[in-house]
Parts: structure tokens; C-alpha cells; sequence
């Protein structure tokens, strides 16, 4: 699905990611690989699907839209260096041509070396094209766009029969467009949106517009 | 006459004797009691509370261990509630004085001192009373053969309250090994009535159960119901749990009485009436007190002292004042809500008048209108003494790694003989090579997918063969974490002096916030802050807040209550034949529920639908208790499913079901019999997701019974969140990788069997396909309707496709 946003467009991608054809970049949020390892400090190491899910769902991304450069918002590594960075560092690096770039999160720990060994850029934040690439989110930005993570946004939806359902999603601001997790493993923060927001709903084949009008 | 028989006669009539000088008579069961086990005998005495049940089997134990010159303990006591410990002591050193025999009497459990525990170590007593529990505690140290050559006799005092337990298990298994090892081992049990006598002799006794006496007492006690019925009964709401309307005539029972107890169905709904007693007559202040399990231990202790001393006019409380608490009786009971089970409610009445002859007098007091059935269909059931079985567990995995760990810790077992000990019992008489095989497998290396990971390498093999373990930190950790009663985790709430109140469940605490105020052990306290594992708090005098709720509150209508209610229906829809006063007192409601719809006669199964803003309401009345509910109401919604993709919002109670779609459907042509069809019930369970989510909860007990998980050590018990994390961690595990793993299979099985009551479920089922089905458009409501739309708790099915049916929601958005 391609929407008009802040004087640019932008190609909403089902998988939870976010691609910006102007500068032929793809943009997503919080990853957090590395989390499901965290288990091995309670002695238990186990394989999780999950993790493989993740990864797999990232490749995929990266042949569909073969960008010239990826931003990542923030959260991309929950955890200190483990086998899983190994495995994600493999797969950033049989994609070279492309810039990968990270916008720093909170939860990531690593050292630069570690970054820089797997070819990624690490920056606090990215400001071009009246747009602001941020972690977090930035209420009032002086006129940018701001575009972010961080929250893992996510939306009720209610019908009859006392149905409801949660959903991930992207929550787009007059001045901020919030992506969701591009994780299938963290939980996501439920949000009860304004009227003026538009909200998106990756489905993974597709993308759903639930705006309330 | 020979020796033995002559003998047996001359300690009879020493006991005789005693009796007579103490003024007592015996019963008839008491004297059977003592005949049998002079003669050698096994078996059970089936006698009530308060019978002289005790003397029945204590006093031939105590003279027969008098006779012995062996040294060491001679009988244990089994008792599986500590509180009942101290009241067995005084009865037997009572007996030892009056008999002039020379024995001692000590008590082990967890309130038992290091010290006075080294003390019965070096100087073992001759009857010693403890609990399962602290008998495995003994087995898990070494020294078997020193520490229980001279015994004689284990008696399991209660036993109907460990038979249908994890307890009861490890019970088992504790006779299996002492019989296989002790010749000539007595074993005895003490039961009040059940629905299955027979089963419970057979678990205690295992294969020798043919040669044990089931000795009755046969001693019935008259229990009279009295339902409360508001003289205006259209004041009765047609919907509710609390009750809380009813409170004046509550009140007014409390007033006319010298004591009463008002038992409620949960601890949630104990604090709400014990607030809106004072509320209503702040004279109570002072002679009401609370009781239930959530509140701190001298809290609790100081309750039942009061009502021993009779200082305490009346007590609002849960089951946990059903048995263990020994005090005078009361002069009037009063159960709140429906009891749902025949047994338990008899059990209650029996807390009033209790000198011999009296007749016991229960006040039921209905929280809605239909509910007043219930109070008819409990007097039909006591006046037939229809009581409900205990259904004793088998093939429990989680218990016996558990035991055979136990055993490992203490003086290491050989395969062969725990083996042959343990097929003898009940739990375990299916249980095959391969599957033990497993079982010694999972204690040396975790089995199957766990063999990675040291943690599970807790026993190994000498070289002669003998199961060991050598490690003193895991000896360690499992005397700790031994035990099958895995207790809900929970936050102590103290006061910021440091006095402990009692505990709330996690989930309670994380919905309020610092300042807030919440109702608890009868108190408005402040939320202070949260610590680790302790919620500090303040008195305060403002009176909003929550009140908390703590997880496996209700039980469901047991089937022996099932049938009275639906006899009672039936004379309800045959008009003429009720003599019953609530019947007659329904008559109102009955007529309203006619005019809308109809009552079910005893071979019709009623169906009532309607539309209205929501959608389409299906509601469906089986009367078979919300378990069986739950599983019927996921077969059904599958197998509509199957005609077309469809979502339901599913809705139970006691009394039926109900599925609520925003679809419309034909019902009329899609209920028929062929949907309550009992073939592959079993399948259709399986698949609809309740299934998986409750075998998920149940795993989290197998998994820590079975020493997968590690609850923490006493006092510093671990978060909640981390013990289900690591549960659900190995349940992913065994079902991805290792699907018969055997503590997986019986984490499966024990939903279907316990959760979902599959047999009842097929039952009825089978009972529905000789009914007629009745099918009626209410176009609104009617009464049997309304307590089941109003269940808050509900469960999901769809079959529909995200889009389809987010295409029909709409986004919650803010107000304003």
C-alpha cells in the first residue's frame, strides 16, 4: 500500500516494514534479535523458531525490494553478544552493497566494533528531507516529519458479538509516523488513537487501513 | 479358642474397660475397628468427623506396638492437615495414660523444629504423627532400615481429602515401598463417606485391596435445609454471583442465633460480604472475623480460636474452614451461592449441632432467582445420600520421578525392587517396562531432549547398580522442592512495620498503583510500594477501592447435583408435581420462563435463540456443570465451523452455554442430534484451543512436581513470570521436538480427564442423542438466559479469515 506522508511517498510493506522509494531505502523498527537467547542465562539454550522466523522474514525483505540502504530505528539487538548476532551479521553482510544503518536504541548494547565488523553504521538519529529518523518518539519536531520506534504501537479492534482483536500497527501522526515491531516475539503497547490518526495494519501478504472516519 | 483369638479378646476388653471407666460407650464400628486389626486385618473405617473415629483405630495400634520389644517407631499417623496434629496427640497420650502403657507420642511436620527433629532422630517416638510430606521427607535421608525396622502400622487419617490429590499419590507410593519392605505391615485408613467407597480402599490398599474390610459406621446425621427466599421474590435479581441483596436477611439469621458461619464460594466474595455485614450493622464490629485461605497464618489461627473459646458471634468464610479446624459447633450455618456439590454442603451443615441425635440446620441463601432450584435439588440429594466420588489420579509421571528422586537422595534404590513395589498400587498398576525405562532415564540425564543440559543430570548409577545421588546441592534443592501442592504465586502484603497480613496473586497487584486503595482482610489499605516478593501497606480510611480476586475460585456443579437439578425441572414443567417450597416460590419465574420459552422436561434438550443489537445468541441448557460446558461449547462451534467459516464468543455456567456470533445462521436446521454426536470427542477437544491453553497451565504443576522448574527456595520464592516462563519453554519444547514425553502426555491427559471432564462430556452427549431437541426463537431473553449472558469470562473460536472479520470491526479510538 503507498500513502502520502509529510511530502513524500512511502510504500507500506505487510511484513511490518517500510520502504521510502525517493531514497531507495527500507526502514524498520525494533528487531530485538537475540532476545529468545536470553533464556541461556537460566541454562537453557533452545532453538527458537521465532528467531529463525525473524531472520528469514528479513531476507525476504531485502529481495523484494534490493534497497540501496536499510535503516534500522533503534532495538536492533536485545542483548550482548551471543550466537544470534553471529547468524544476523552473516545474513546483513551477504547483502554488502547495501548500507545498513542503525539508528541507536536503548537496548542496544553491543560493542561499535561489533557493528562495524558486520558493516553496519551506527548514528543517533538521521535528519534529511524534512524528515527525522529517530528511536524514540519526538512530540513536537520543529516541522520534520518523525519518523520512529520504540513503543511497538498496537490497536484494538471491536465488532459485534463481543468480539476483539489486537493488532500491531502503523501509527501515522499529522508529524510522526510510528512503525511497528518488526519482530514477531515482543508484545506491543495498546494505544487508543485521536480521530485524525491513521492507522495501517501489516497482514503480512497485505496492508489494511482501519482509520476511523 | 486358641492363643491369638484369646489374646485378641483380653486387649478388646481392656479397652472395653477403659471405655467404661471414662464413661463412654463404644459404637458398634469402634469395637469392629479393634477386632479387625487385632486380627491382622487391613482396610478402611468409614466413619464422619466427630464419630469417635479416631479411637476406632488408634487404641489397637497403641496396644500392639506395646507389645513389641523392637525399637523405633512403631506406627505413624498419617494426617494431611497439620492443624489436626496436636487434638491426635492429646487423644493418644490420653490413651497411653488410661491404657498404662508405656509409649511416647511426638509430631513431625513443617512447623517441627531442627532440633526437635534431631531429637526423634536419636530417639524415635513410638507413634509418630505427620503428614505425606514429611514421611517422604524421612525417606529422603539415610538410614531406611535403622529408622523403620520396628514398625508396625500406617493409619492415613482423612483419606477421602488425599484420594482425589496429588497428596493421595505420594501416599501410595510411601505404602507401596514401606509394605514391599516390611513384612507384615498394617495399613489402615480413616475416610468420611464418599460416592466410591470401594475405589478408596482399593487406592489405599493397591493390589492387596481384596483382603482389606471396609468397616461403616453407618452413623447419618439429619440435615435440615432451609432456602432463604426474600418475601418479595421479584426483588431476587435474575443474575449475579454475590448475593449481596440478601444481606438483610442474612443479617437477621446472624442476630437470631448465638453463633454462625456464612460459608461463600470464594475468597473474593468472603471480603465483599464481610464488608457489607459491618456496613449494614456496625454492631458486628468486634464479633465478626474472616476466614479464608489468603489470609496470614496467625491471622487465620486467631479466627479459630475464637470460635473454640465461642468468643466470635459469627465468621464469614471459604472451604478453608471445611475440615481441619477443630472448634465448638455453631448454632447456625449459612451458605451463600450455590455449593455445587452435595458432599461439601453436608460437610458445612455438619458444623452445627453436633451432640448426638441433633439435627444439623444449614440456611441456603440464593445469589439469583434460578439459583432457589439448587436448594431443593441439595435436599433431594441429602435425603438420598447421593454423595460424589473421588477420582484418584494414575500414571502421574511428575510424582514418581519426584519419588524416585526422593529415594535416590536418601539411600539410593535399586531399579527392580521400586519397581516391583510400585506396580502393586493403584496410581501405577498400567504402568509398562518402557515407560519406566523413561522414568529412570528423565532422573539421570532429563530424557529425551533435555540430555544437553546438566541441570537434569540429578541421579546416576554405582557400580553395583544402585540409582544415587551424589550431589549435595541438588540433594538439596529437591528436599526443598519436594511436595505436589504447587501453590499459586503471590505477593505478601505486610505493613510497614513488618506485619504480614496475608498474600494476593501478582496479577491483582500490577492493576493498582502506588496510593491506591484496595479492600482486603477486612481493611481499607493504601498500596505503600512493592518490594521483591511484598507489597507494603498503610491503614487508611478511605473506603473506595478494589477488592482482589485470586485465580481457581470456582468449582463446577458435580454431577450427582446435575441430576437432582434436573429431576427438580422436571417436576417444574410437569406443574402439578412439585411440593417443594422454593419450587413453589419460583413459581413467578417458572412462569415467565414458560411464556418466553419453556421448561425442559427430563428428555428434552432446550435450545433458545435470539437477535439483538450484538448478534445472534444461541444459548443451550445441558444442566451438566460450566467444565463439561466448555468442552460441549467448543465441539459444537467446531463443528458448525465445519459447515461454514464462522467466530463465536462462547459463554458458560452450570447451567448451559452459550455461542454468540454476528453471523446470522439458520439454527433451526443446523441443531439436531447429529451435532451433538459423541464420536471423536476426544479429536474435536483436542483441536479447539481451550485444549492447548489449559494443558499449558496444568504443565506448569507437572513441570515443577517434577523438578523441571525450580520454584525457589522458602521464604524467597521466584517471580511468577520466570517459573511460567521456563514451564512454557519446556512445553514448546516437548511439543515440538519430544511429543511423548511422558509428563507432556500427562499434562493432556489430566485436562481432558480433570479440566474438560471428557467421560462426563461423552456422557452426555449420549444422553442427548435419545432427547428431543427443543428449539425455541425467545426474541429476547428469558430467565434461564440471563445469568449466562451475564458471565464475563469468555472464550474465543473463529474459523474466519483476519480480514474477513476485520472488515467488520471498527477501531477503538478515544473519546472525546
Amino acid at each position: 500500500m503507498t500513502i502520502t506522508w509529510h511530502n513524500h511517498n512511502w510504500t507500506l510493506d505487510g511484513e511490518r516494514a517500510l520502504y521510502w522509494p525517493l531514497r531507495d531505502t527500507l526502514i524498520l523498527g525494533d528487531l530485538h534479535f537475540g532476545r529468545s537467547t536470553h533464556f541461556q542465562r537460566a541454562g537453557i539454550a533452545l532453538t527458537d523458531e521465532t528467531h529463525k522466523k525473524d531472520l528469514l522474514r528479513l531476507k525476504r525483505l531485502l529481495e523484494k525490494y534490493r534497497p540501496s540502504t536499510v535503516y534500522f530505528l533503534g532495538d536492533l539487538f536485545h542483548s550482548e553478544y551471543n550466537a544470534a548476532w553471529q547468524s544476523f551479521s552473516n545474513l546483513i553482510l551477504s547483502f554488502s552493497p547495501i548500507d545498513f544503518v542503525l539508528i541507536q536504541g536503548n537496548h542496544d548494547i553491543l560493542y561499535r566494533t561489533d557493528y562495524a565488523k558486520a558493516g553496519i553504521e551506527v548514528l543517533p538519529f538521521i535528519q534529511e528531507e524534512g524528515l527525522l529518523f529517530n528511536h524514540e518518539p519526538i512530540e513536537d519536531a520543529n516541522g520534520l516529519g518523525v519518523l520512529c520506534g520504540h513503543i511497538h504501537p498496537g490497536i484494538i479492534m471491536r465488532g459485534k458479538a463481543k468480539q476483539r482483536l489486537k493488532f500491531p500497527c502503523f501509527y501515522v501522526q499529522e508529524d510522526q509516523m510510528i512503525l511497528p515491531a518488526f519482530t514477531l516475539l515482543a508484545g506491543m503497547k495498546v494505544l487508543r488513537p485521536k480521530r485524525s490518526v491513521r492507522v495501517y495494519l501489516p497482514m503480512g501478504e497485505n496492508v489494511q487501513e482501519v482509520t476511523k472516519n | 479358642m486358641n492363643d491369638n483369638t484369646k489374646h485378641t479378646s483380653q486387649e478388646i476388653q481392656a479397652l472395653s474397660d477403659w471405655f467404661q471407666s471414662m464413661q463412654w460407650k463404644a459404637f458398634p464400628f469402634q469395637v469392629q475397628g479393634w477386632q479387625a486389626y487385632h486380627k491382622g486385618d487391613n482396610g478402611i473405617v468409614n466413619a464422619p468427623t466427630g464419630s469417635g473415629k479416631t479411637y476406632s483405630l488408634l487404641l489397637p495400634a497403641l496396644q500392639q506396638a506395646n507389645a513389641s520389644t523392637k525399637k523405633g517407631v512403631k506406627v505413624i499417623w498419617i494426617t494431611p492437615i497439620r492443624a489436626l496434629a496436636k487434638e491426635i496427640k492429646l487423644s493418644a497420650e490420653r490413651a497411653i495414660q488410661g491404657l498404662s502403657l508405656g509409649l511416647s507420642v511426638d509430631i513431625r511436620n513443617g512447623d517441627t523444629s531442627t532440633s526437635a527433629r534431631q531429637k526423634q532422630d536419636k530417639l524415635p517416638p513410638d507413634l509418630l504423627i505427620t503428614t505425606p510430606e514429611s514421611l517422604h521427607l524421612l525417606l529422603a535421608r539415610k538410614g531406611f532400615d535403622k529408622r523403620f525396622k520396628g514398625l508396625q502400622a500406617v493409619i492415613v487419617d482423612e483419606w477421602h481429602e488425599l484420594l482425589g490429590s496429588k497428596r493421595g499419590v505420594q501416599m501410595e507410593l510411601a505404602l507401596a515401598l514401606l509394605n514391599h519392605r516390611i513384612k507384615g505391615l498394617r495399613i489402615w485408613g480413616i475416610s468420611a463417606t464418599i460416592g466410591n467407597m470401594e475405589t478408596a480402599l482399593s487406592v489405599l490398599l493397591g493390589d492387596d485391596a481384596n483382603r482389606g474390610q471396609l468397616i461403616r459406621a453407618d452413623i447419618h446425621k439429619s440435615i435440615e435445609v432451609k432456602t432463604v427466599i426474600p418475601s418479595d421474590i421479584a426483588s431476587l435479581p435474575l443474575a449475579g454471583h454475590l448475593g449481596i441483596h440478601q444481606v438483610e436477611a442474612v443479617a437477621t439469621i446472624i442476630h437470631q442465633s448465638q453463633s454462625t458461619l456464612v460459608f461463600t464460594n470464594t475468597r473474593n466474595q468472603c471480603e465483599m460480604w464481610y464488608q457489607k455485614l459491618i456496613d449494614y450493622d456496625p454492631n458486628l464490629i468486634g464479633l465478626i472475623a474472616m476466614h479464608h485461605g489468603s489470609l496470614d497464618k496467625e491471622l487465620r489461627s486467631w479466627v479459630e480460636g475464637g470460635l473454640y473459646e465461642g468468643k466470635l458471634k459469627v465468621v464469614v468464610c471459604t472451604s478453608s474452614l471445611d475440615l481441619g479446624v477443630d472448634f465448638r459447633p455453631v448454632e447456625s450455618i449459612v451458605q451463600i451461592g450455590g455449593p455445587k456439590g452435595v458432599s461439601r454442603f453436608m460437610q458445612r451443615a455438619g458444623r452445627s449441632g453436633h451432640s448426638p441425635g441433633a439435627t444439623s440446620k444449614i440456611y441456603f441463601v440464593p445469589t439469583h432467582a434460578i439459583e432457589m432450584i439448587e436448594g431443593s435439588a441439595l435436599r433431594q440429594a441429602i435425603a438420598e445420600h447421593s454423595l460424589e466420588s473421588r477420582l484418584p489420579f494414575i500414571q502421574s509421571f511428575d510424582v514418581l520421578v519426584q519419588f524416585l528422586v526422593t529415594l535416590a537422595v536418601g539411600d539410593g534404590f535399586f531399579s527392580k525392587e521400586v519397581y516391583q513395589a510400585i506396580v502393586k498400587t493403584h496410581c501405577y498398576a498400567q504402568i509398562d517396562e518402557e515407560e519406566w525405562r523413561w522414568c529412570l532415564r528423565f532422573i539421570c540425564d532429563g530424557g529425551g531432549s533435555l540430555q544437553e543440559y546438566p541441570d537434569f543430570r540429578k541421579v546416576e548409577v554405582d557400580n553395583e547398580g544402585r540409582y544415587v545421588v551424589r550431589s549435595r546441592r541438588i540433594a538439596m534443592r529437591h528436599r526443598l522442592s519436594m511436595g505436589t501442592i504447587v501453590s499459586n504465586p503471590v505477593l505478601w502484603v505486610k505493613f510497614k512495620g513488618g506485619r504480614s497480613i496475608g498474600t494476593v496473586e501478582e496479577y491483582f497487584i500490577s492493576g493498582i498503583k502506588e496510593g491506591d486503595v484496595f479492600w482486603f482482610a477486612g481493611r481499607s489499605l493504601q498500596l505503600v510500594r512493592v518490594h521483591d516478593n511484598t507489597v507494603f501497606v498503610k491503614n487508611t480510611k478511605r473506603k473506595t477501592g478494589k477488592t482482589p480476586a485470586w485465580a481457581g475460585g470456582r468449582m463446577p456443579l458435580s454431577s450427582q447435583m446435575s441430576k437432582m437439578l434436573l429431576r427438580k425441572l422436571h417436576e417444574a414443567a410437569n406443574q402439578d408435581l412439585f411440593t417443594d417450597e422454593e419450587l413453589i416460590q419460583m413459581k413467578p419465574i417458572f412462569d415467565y420462563q414458560r411464556k418466553y420459552s419453556m421448561i425442559p422436561k427430563k428428555n428434552e434438550l432446550l435450545i433458545e435463540y435470539f437477535e439483538d443489537r450484538e448478534g445472534l445468541h444461541i444459548l443451550c441448557y445441558p444442566f451438566e456443570g460450566r467444565n463439561v460446558h466448555e468442552g460441549m461449547a467448543g465441539i459444537i462451534a467446531h463443528r458448525i465451523a465445519q459447515i461454514r467459516p464462522i467466530t463465536f464468543s462462547i459463554g458458560m455456567n452450570d447451567y448451559g452455554f452459550e455461542l454468540l456470533t454476528d453471523q446470522s445462521l439458520d439454527v433451526e436446521s443446523i441443531f439436531s442430534q447429529e451435532l451433538f454426536a459423541p464420536e471423536e470427542v476426544h479429536e474435536a477437544l483436542n483441536t479447539t484451543m481451550n485444549a492447548s491453553q489449559m494443558t499449558r497451565r496444568q504443565f506448569r504443576d507437572i513441570a515443577a512436581i517434577a523438578g523441571l522448574v525450580f520454584t525457589g527456595f522458602p521464604g524467597k520464592p521466584k517471580k511468577d513470570r520466570h517459573i511460567q516462563a521456563t514451564s512454557q519453554l519446556f512445553y514448546n519444547v516437548f511439543e515440538s521436538y519430544e511429543p511423548n514425553n511422558l509428563l507432556f502426555r500427562q499434562a493432556l491427559h489430566e485436562v481432558m480427564e480433570r479440566k474438560l471432564e471428557e467421560g462426563r462430556l461423552r456422557d452426555t452427549l449420549e444422553r442427548i442423542q435419545s432427547m428431543d431437541i427443543c428449539m425455541v426463537n425467545t426474541h429476547k431473553p428469558s430467565p434461564f438466559a440471563l445469568p449466562l449472558l451475564a458471565e464475563r469470562i469468555r472464550e474465543k473460536f473463529s474459523t474466519e479469515s483476519i480480514e474477513d472479520r476485520i472488515r467488520r470491526m471498527e477501531l477503538e479510538i478515544l473519546k472525546g
